[in-house]
Protein backbone atom coordinates (compact mmCIF):
# COMPACT_ATOMS: atom_id res chain seq x y z
CA UNK A 1 0.00 0.00 0.00
CA UNK A 2 1.61 3.20 -1.06
CA UNK A 3 0.51 6.09 1.13
CA UNK A 4 1.01 9.77 0.82
CA UNK A 5 3.64 10.81 3.33
CA UNK A 6 1.78 13.95 4.16
CA UNK A 7 -1.42 12.64 2.77
CA UNK A 8 -3.82 14.54 4.91
CA UNK A 9 -3.92 17.97 3.41
CA UNK A 10 -4.30 18.89 -0.16
CA UNK A 11 -4.93 22.44 -1.02
CA UNK A 12 -5.53 21.94 -4.66
CA UNK A 13 -8.32 20.04 -6.23
CA UNK A 14 -7.18 16.43 -6.40
CA UNK A 15 -8.60 13.71 -8.50
CA UNK A 16 -10.27 10.72 -7.01
CA UNK A 17 -7.29 8.50 -7.67
CA UNK A 18 -3.94 9.76 -6.59
CA UNK A 19 -1.13 7.87 -8.21
CA UNK A 20 1.51 8.38 -5.61
CA UNK A 21 5.20 8.70 -6.25
CA UNK A 22 7.36 6.01 -4.64
CA UNK A 23 8.81 7.09 -1.31
CA UNK A 24 12.46 7.91 -1.90
CA UNK A 25 13.19 10.63 0.59
CA UNK A 26 12.75 8.80 3.89
CA UNK A 27 15.80 8.72 6.09
CA UNK A 28 15.97 6.11 8.81
CA UNK A 29 15.57 7.59 12.26
CA UNK A 30 18.74 6.77 14.19
CA UNK A 31 20.44 8.19 17.21
CA UNK A 32 23.82 6.58 16.64
CA UNK A 33 25.69 6.80 13.39
CA UNK A 34 24.78 4.46 10.58
CA UNK A 35 27.61 2.01 10.15
CA UNK A 36 27.70 -0.02 6.99
CA UNK A 37 29.93 -2.93 7.90
CA UNK A 38 28.55 -5.85 5.88
CA UNK A 39 25.21 -4.25 4.99
CA UNK A 40 22.67 -6.90 4.13
CA UNK A 41 21.71 -7.28 0.51
CA UNK A 42 18.07 -6.91 -0.48
CA UNK A 43 16.25 -9.74 1.20
CA UNK A 44 13.83 -11.81 -0.75
CA UNK A 45 11.38 -14.44 0.33
CA UNK A 46 10.99 -17.49 -1.83
CA UNK A 47 7.26 -17.82 -2.40
CA UNK A 48 5.22 -16.22 0.37
CA UNK A 49 5.74 -15.87 4.09
CA UNK A 50 3.59 -18.91 4.66
CA UNK A 51 5.77 -21.35 2.75
CA UNK A 52 8.14 -23.58 4.69
CA UNK A 53 11.90 -23.12 4.42
CA UNK A 54 13.51 -25.32 1.79
CA UNK A 55 16.62 -26.98 3.19
CA UNK A 56 19.53 -27.80 0.89
CA UNK A 57 19.73 -31.46 -0.06
CA UNK A 58 21.96 -33.71 2.03
CA UNK A 59 25.16 -34.73 0.40
CA UNK A 60 28.24 -36.32 1.88
CA UNK A 61 30.36 -34.83 -0.87
CA UNK A 62 29.59 -31.34 0.38
CA UNK A 63 29.51 -32.37 4.03
CA UNK A 64 31.71 -34.84 5.82
CA UNK A 65 33.91 -35.77 2.86
CA UNK A 66 34.61 -32.10 2.12
CA UNK A 67 35.49 -31.50 5.77
CA UNK A 68 37.82 -34.50 5.88
CA UNK A 69 39.49 -33.40 2.67
CA UNK A 70 40.07 -29.92 4.10
CA UNK A 71 41.75 -31.33 7.22
CA UNK A 72 43.86 -33.81 5.26
CA UNK A 73 45.19 -31.00 3.06
CA UNK A 74 45.87 -28.84 6.13
CA UNK A 75 47.73 -31.69 7.83
CA UNK A 76 49.82 -32.07 4.71
CA UNK A 77 50.60 -28.36 4.43
CA UNK A 78 51.66 -27.78 8.02
CA UNK A 79 54.86 -29.83 8.31
CA UNK A 80 56.04 -28.72 4.87
CA UNK A 81 55.77 -25.05 5.76
CA UNK A 82 57.27 -25.62 9.20
CA UNK A 83 60.18 -27.53 7.70
CA UNK A 84 60.74 -24.92 4.99
CA UNK A 85 60.77 -22.10 7.55
CA UNK A 86 62.92 -23.91 10.06
CA UNK A 87 65.57 -25.31 7.79
CA UNK A 88 65.53 -22.74 5.03
CA UNK A 89 66.28 -25.46 2.54
CA UNK A 90 64.94 -25.48 -0.96
CA UNK A 91 64.82 -28.34 -3.40
CA UNK A 92 62.64 -29.42 -6.27
CA UNK A 93 60.69 -31.96 -4.25
CA UNK A 94 59.83 -29.51 -1.51
CA UNK A 95 58.77 -26.89 -4.03
CA UNK A 96 56.59 -29.35 -5.91
CA UNK A 97 54.93 -30.73 -2.79
CA UNK A 98 54.36 -27.25 -1.46
CA UNK A 99 52.73 -26.16 -4.70
CA UNK A 100 50.52 -29.26 -4.71
CA UNK A 101 49.27 -28.71 -1.16
CA UNK A 102 49.35 -24.95 -0.67
CA UNK A 103 47.19 -24.17 -3.68
CA UNK A 104 44.33 -26.54 -2.70
CA UNK A 105 44.59 -25.27 0.86
CA UNK A 106 44.22 -21.69 -0.29
CA UNK A 107 41.40 -22.67 -2.63
CA UNK A 108 39.48 -24.35 0.17
CA UNK A 109 40.00 -21.34 2.39
CA UNK A 110 38.66 -18.96 -0.22
CA UNK A 111 35.71 -21.27 -0.78
CA UNK A 112 34.85 -21.02 2.90
CA UNK A 113 34.99 -17.24 2.68
CA UNK A 114 32.67 -17.18 -0.33
CA UNK A 115 30.22 -19.56 1.34
CA UNK A 116 30.21 -17.43 4.47
CA UNK A 117 29.82 -14.00 2.92
CA UNK A 118 27.84 -14.82 -0.23
CA UNK A 119 25.53 -17.67 0.78
CA UNK A 120 24.03 -19.56 -2.10
CA UNK A 121 20.49 -19.11 -0.83
CA UNK A 122 20.68 -15.34 -1.01
CA UNK A 123 23.06 -14.75 -3.88
CA UNK A 124 21.66 -16.83 -6.69
CA UNK A 125 23.96 -15.39 -9.35
CA UNK A 126 26.94 -14.06 -7.41
CA UNK A 127 27.71 -17.34 -5.67
CA UNK A 128 28.29 -19.51 -8.76
CA UNK A 129 30.04 -16.60 -10.46
CA UNK A 130 32.49 -16.16 -7.59
CA UNK A 131 33.04 -19.90 -7.35
CA UNK A 132 33.96 -20.14 -11.00
CA UNK A 133 36.17 -17.06 -10.82
CA UNK A 134 37.93 -18.68 -7.87
CA UNK A 135 38.41 -21.93 -9.76
CA UNK A 136 39.86 -20.04 -12.70
CA UNK A 137 42.25 -18.20 -10.42
CA UNK A 138 43.28 -21.41 -8.70
CA UNK A 139 44.09 -23.06 -11.99
CA UNK A 140 46.09 -20.01 -13.09
CA UNK A 141 47.90 -19.99 -9.75
CA UNK A 142 48.78 -23.67 -9.93
CA UNK A 143 50.00 -23.32 -13.47
CA UNK A 144 51.92 -20.17 -12.65
CA UNK A 145 53.55 -21.80 -9.65
CA UNK A 146 54.47 -24.79 -11.78
CA UNK A 147 56.05 -22.47 -14.33
CA UNK A 148 57.84 -20.60 -11.56
CA UNK A 149 59.22 -23.79 -10.07
CA UNK A 150 60.33 -25.01 -13.49
CA UNK A 151 61.74 -21.90 -15.14
CA UNK A 152 62.67 -19.72 -12.22
CA UNK A 153 64.50 -20.73 -9.10
CA UNK A 154 61.58 -22.27 -7.21
CA UNK A 155 59.26 -21.05 -4.46
CA UNK A 156 61.39 -21.66 -1.38
CA UNK A 157 64.58 -20.45 -3.01
CA UNK A 158 62.86 -17.29 -4.24
CA UNK A 159 61.52 -16.49 -0.79
CA UNK A 160 64.95 -17.14 0.67
CA UNK A 161 66.59 -14.88 -1.88
CA UNK A 162 64.11 -12.05 -1.35
CA UNK A 163 64.45 -12.45 2.39
CA UNK A 164 68.22 -12.25 2.39
CA UNK A 165 68.59 -9.50 -0.19
CA UNK B 1 -1.77 -5.11 0.91
CA UNK B 2 -4.33 -5.35 -1.77
CA UNK B 3 -3.97 -7.82 -4.51
CA UNK B 4 -6.57 -7.34 -7.17
CA UNK B 5 -6.40 -9.38 -10.28
CA UNK B 6 -7.68 -6.50 -12.34
CA UNK B 7 -6.08 -3.19 -11.64
CA UNK B 8 -9.25 -1.28 -11.04
CA UNK B 9 -8.88 1.97 -9.25
CA UNK B 10 -10.70 2.36 -5.97
CA UNK B 11 -13.21 5.10 -5.75
CA UNK B 12 -13.35 7.14 -2.63
CA UNK B 13 -16.33 9.14 -3.62
CA UNK B 14 -17.60 9.61 -0.08
CA UNK B 15 -14.47 11.38 0.98
CA UNK B 16 -14.58 13.39 -2.13
CA UNK B 17 -18.05 14.57 -1.40
CA UNK B 18 -17.27 15.24 2.22
CA UNK B 19 -14.20 17.16 1.34
CA UNK B 20 -15.87 19.32 -1.14
CA UNK B 21 -18.60 20.30 1.29
CA UNK B 22 -16.49 21.06 4.31
CA UNK B 23 -14.64 24.30 4.16
CA UNK B 24 -12.12 25.12 6.82
CA UNK B 25 -10.95 28.48 5.92
CA UNK B 26 -7.88 29.13 8.00
CA UNK B 27 -6.28 30.07 4.77
CA UNK B 28 -9.46 30.18 2.80
CA UNK B 29 -8.66 26.97 1.05
CA UNK B 30 -10.29 23.58 0.97
CA UNK B 31 -8.70 20.90 3.16
CA UNK B 32 -9.44 17.43 2.03
CA UNK B 33 -8.37 14.15 3.47
CA UNK B 34 -6.98 11.95 0.78
CA UNK B 35 -5.85 8.36 0.98
CA UNK B 36 -4.62 6.70 -2.14
CA UNK B 37 -4.35 2.96 -2.41
CA UNK B 38 -2.45 1.29 -5.19
CA UNK B 39 -3.11 -2.40 -5.70
CA UNK B 40 0.00 -4.61 -5.77
CA UNK B 41 0.69 -8.25 -6.35
CA UNK B 42 2.51 -10.21 -3.59
CA UNK B 43 5.69 -10.13 -5.67
CA UNK B 44 5.57 -6.36 -6.03
CA UNK B 45 4.92 -6.00 -2.34
CA UNK B 46 7.88 -8.23 -1.49
CA UNK B 47 10.09 -6.26 -3.86
CA UNK B 48 9.08 -2.97 -2.31
CA UNK B 49 9.77 -4.34 1.15
CA UNK B 50 13.18 -5.53 -0.01
CA UNK B 51 13.92 -2.07 -1.38
CA UNK B 52 12.94 -0.47 1.92
CA UNK B 53 15.14 -2.91 3.84
CA UNK B 54 18.15 -1.84 1.82
CA UNK B 55 17.75 1.70 3.12
CA UNK B 56 17.09 0.70 6.69
CA UNK B 57 19.92 0.87 9.24
CA UNK B 58 21.63 -2.36 10.20
CA UNK B 59 21.96 -3.43 13.82
CA UNK B 60 25.58 -3.10 14.94
CA UNK B 61 27.34 -6.42 15.30
CA UNK B 62 31.12 -6.31 15.01
CA UNK B 63 31.22 -2.83 16.51
CA UNK B 64 29.45 -3.70 19.75
CA UNK B 65 30.45 -7.29 20.48
CA UNK B 66 32.75 -7.46 23.48
CA UNK B 67 36.35 -7.91 22.35
CA UNK B 68 37.30 -11.49 23.17
CA UNK B 69 40.26 -13.62 22.30
CA UNK B 70 37.97 -16.19 20.68
CA UNK B 71 36.55 -14.17 17.88
CA UNK B 72 39.54 -11.84 17.53
CA UNK B 73 41.83 -14.77 16.84
CA UNK B 74 39.25 -16.35 14.56
CA UNK B 75 38.99 -13.15 12.53
CA UNK B 76 42.78 -12.84 12.50
CA UNK B 77 43.08 -16.42 11.26
CA UNK B 78 40.78 -15.69 8.37
CA UNK B 79 42.31 -12.32 7.55
CA UNK B 80 45.88 -13.66 7.61
CA UNK B 81 44.78 -16.65 5.55
CA UNK B 82 43.20 -14.45 2.91
CA UNK B 83 46.25 -12.16 2.88
CA UNK B 84 48.71 -15.04 2.46
CA UNK B 85 46.64 -16.88 -0.13
CA UNK B 86 45.95 -13.65 -1.96
CA UNK B 87 49.65 -12.94 -2.13
CA UNK B 88 50.34 -16.42 -3.46
CA UNK B 89 47.57 -16.17 -6.03
CA UNK B 90 48.55 -12.71 -7.21
CA UNK B 91 52.22 -13.58 -7.42
CA UNK B 92 51.66 -16.77 -9.38
CA UNK B 93 49.14 -15.31 -11.80
CA UNK B 94 51.34 -12.24 -12.29
CA UNK B 95 54.30 -14.48 -13.06
CA UNK B 96 52.21 -16.45 -15.51
CA UNK B 97 50.44 -13.59 -17.25
CA UNK B 98 53.06 -10.84 -17.20
CA UNK B 99 54.72 -11.84 -20.50
CA UNK B 100 51.32 -11.70 -22.22
CA UNK B 101 51.10 -8.02 -21.34
CA UNK B 102 54.67 -7.23 -22.23
CA UNK B 103 56.06 -7.02 -18.70
CA UNK B 104 58.89 -9.08 -17.39
CA UNK B 105 58.30 -10.50 -13.96
CA UNK B 106 61.09 -12.33 -12.23
CA UNK B 107 62.22 -13.26 -8.78
CA UNK B 108 65.43 -11.37 -9.46
CA UNK B 109 63.39 -8.22 -10.02
CA UNK B 110 61.73 -8.49 -6.64
CA UNK B 111 64.99 -9.34 -4.91
CA UNK B 112 66.63 -6.33 -6.50
CA UNK B 113 63.77 -4.04 -5.50
CA UNK B 114 63.85 -5.31 -1.94
CA UNK B 115 67.61 -4.91 -1.67
CA UNK B 116 67.24 -1.18 -2.28
CA UNK B 117 65.31 -0.79 0.96
CA UNK B 118 67.41 0.38 3.95
CA UNK B 119 68.08 -2.11 6.74
CA UNK B 120 66.26 -0.22 9.48
CA UNK B 121 63.13 -0.42 7.34
CA UNK B 122 63.71 -3.99 6.24
CA UNK B 123 63.65 -5.71 9.65
CA UNK B 124 60.26 -4.31 10.78
CA UNK B 125 58.90 -4.92 7.28
CA UNK B 126 60.06 -8.52 7.45
CA UNK B 127 58.39 -8.89 10.83
CA UNK B 128 55.17 -7.50 9.41
CA UNK B 129 55.38 -9.96 6.51
CA UNK B 130 56.42 -12.96 8.62
CA UNK B 131 53.90 -12.48 11.40
CA UNK B 132 50.77 -13.41 9.39
CA UNK B 133 52.47 -16.58 8.21
CA UNK B 134 53.58 -17.56 11.70
CA UNK B 135 50.23 -16.72 13.25
CA UNK B 136 48.25 -18.58 10.63
CA UNK B 137 50.48 -21.62 10.98
CA UNK B 138 50.24 -21.81 14.75
CA UNK B 139 46.54 -21.06 14.80
CA UNK B 140 46.16 -23.76 12.16
CA UNK B 141 47.80 -26.16 14.58
CA UNK B 142 45.31 -24.95 17.19
CA UNK B 143 42.42 -25.74 14.83
CA UNK B 144 43.81 -29.19 14.11
CA UNK B 145 44.15 -29.71 17.86
CA UNK B 146 40.46 -28.92 18.26
CA UNK B 147 39.58 -31.19 15.36
CA UNK B 148 41.28 -34.06 17.16
CA UNK B 149 39.08 -33.30 20.18
CA UNK B 150 41.59 -31.68 22.51
CA UNK B 151 41.43 -28.41 24.47
CA UNK B 152 37.76 -27.95 23.65
CA UNK B 153 37.05 -26.08 26.90
CA UNK B 154 37.01 -22.38 27.60
CA UNK B 155 40.22 -22.64 29.57
CA UNK B 156 41.77 -24.71 26.81
CA UNK B 157 40.74 -22.21 24.16
CA UNK B 158 42.28 -19.31 26.04
CA UNK B 159 45.38 -21.30 26.96
CA UNK B 160 46.04 -22.34 23.39
CA UNK B 161 45.12 -18.88 22.15
CA UNK B 162 47.72 -17.12 24.26
CA UNK B 163 50.30 -19.77 23.36
CA UNK B 164 49.62 -19.17 19.68
CA UNK B 165 50.09 -15.43 20.13
CA UNK B 166 53.34 -15.86 22.02
CA UNK B 167 54.77 -18.46 19.64
CA UNK B 168 53.87 -16.47 16.57
CA UNK B 169 55.52 -13.32 17.90
CA UNK B 170 58.69 -15.22 18.75
CA UNK B 171 58.77 -17.02 15.41
CA UNK B 172 58.16 -13.85 13.45
CA UNK B 173 60.90 -12.07 15.38
CA UNK B 174 63.29 -14.93 14.67
CA UNK B 175 62.42 -14.90 10.98
CA UNK B 176 62.75 -11.14 10.75
CA UNK B 177 66.26 -11.29 12.09
CA UNK B 178 67.39 -14.03 9.71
Amino acid sequence: MLLNRIGLFSCKQSRIINLVKPITNIRPFTVTSISRIFPPPPQTIQGTVNDAVVFPPRSKAHGSIHWNFERVIAIMVAPQVAYALASGSSNAVLNALLACTLVPHAHLGFESCIIDYFPKRRFKVMFPLLMWVLRGFTILTFFGLYEFNSNDIGLCQAIRMIWKS
Amino acid sequence: MLSLSARRPIHLSMFQRTGSIVRRSALGSVFRRGISIQPMTPQENAEELAQQRVHRPNSPHLTIYQPQLTWYLSSAHRITGVALSGTLYLFSTAYLLAPAFGYGFDSNMIAHAVSQVPVWLKVPAKFIVAYPLAFHMFNGFRHLLWDSIHELTLKGVYRTGYSVLALSVLTAAYLALL
